[in-house]
């Protein structure tokens, strides 16, 4: 019965972690999916800010492409002592000549984990990166 | 049983410390030229954080179940994607090899930016007057 008992839970924990998030999870979520803030600067300029900050903080840069909603990056953060780690994906999009949005979308890798980055840190530690860079102030 | 328990206290404590997003206040960015870009190619880089390392920590954390768990990835997540472009500056110098994760196309006047704790550039489109030297 033990042996029985031990096996189911084995079992879950296994499924469990096993189904955690990956990049695909939030490469194809819809455009609005996450925070997003406005810049007043042409998409080329956030687009820059975006990758300069990204390279200045502890994130892993994946993947980064122009596609035709906008130019978008994926990023993971890594597994550490605390955290199974956390996916997610930026996306730059035109508003006009000169504003763009920027869209950030994260989970956590397991669904499991209380703590860890959410969607909230990595938003307000790029937004505030790229409006330093960009010279603006972060509202 | 005892290590069961262990484990399932490892996967709980360990989402009840943090290791926040935080910036690397040492970071400079710095101007290098104008140049024209005249190649560019998918490249993959040496990840920061790869598989192997995953599966280790997971295992060291959280034994076997850890170790599948971590094992858990999508395709691709050991070889960042960038590009890797060919620039000619003044119209004649040839400059190979530079690794950016900015998506630029051929053709375009861009200023090579160095980071500092970087082996990439960031490349920023300019003026074309400005890749042609008067």
């Amino acid at each position: 019965m033990t042996f029985f008992i031990k096996t189911i839970l084995y079992a879950t924990a296994i499924l469990s972690l096993v189904s955690c998030s990956n990049m695909n999870n939030v490469a194809n979520q819809p455009q609005q999916s996450g925070i997003s803030q406005r810049f007043q600067a042409p998409a080329q300029q956030v687009n820059l800010a975006l990758l300069a900050t990204l390279h200045s903080i502890n994130v892993n840069i994946k993947d980064s492409r122009n596609t035709p909603q906008g130019f978008r990056v994926l990023f993971t953060k890594s597994v550490s002592a605390f955290s199974w780690g956390e996916v997610g994906r930026i996306l730059v999009v035109k508003v006009d000549q000169n504003n763009s949005q920027v869209f950030i979308h994260s989970l956590k890798r397991s669904s499991l984990q209380i703590t860890g980055a959410e969607e909230t840190d990595f938003s307000s530690v790029i937004f505030a990166g790229i409006a330093q860079k960009l010279g603006v102030k972060n509202p | 049983m005892k290590r069961l328990i262990i484990v399932i206290a490892v996967l709980c404590i360990s989402a009840c410390s943090s290791n926040p997003v935080k910036q690397n206040k040492q970071f400079v960015l710095t101007p290098l030229f104008y140049a024209k870009v005249l190649t560019k190619t998918p490249v993959e880089l040496t990840a920061n954080e790869s598989k192997t390392n995953r599966i280790l920590v997971g295992l060291v954390t959280a034994g076997i179940v850890g170790a599948i768990a971590t094992a858990n990835t999508e395709s691709g997540f050991s070889t960042p994607k960038a590009f890797a472009y060919d620039l000619i500056a003044d119209g004649q110098a040839l400059i190979s090899h530079f690794n950016s994760f900015s998506d630029i196309a051929k053709g375009t006047c861009v200023k090579v930016i160095k980071m500092s704790n970087a082996k990439l550039v960031l490349l920023s489109p300019v003026a074309k007057s400005l890749c042609v030297r008067g």
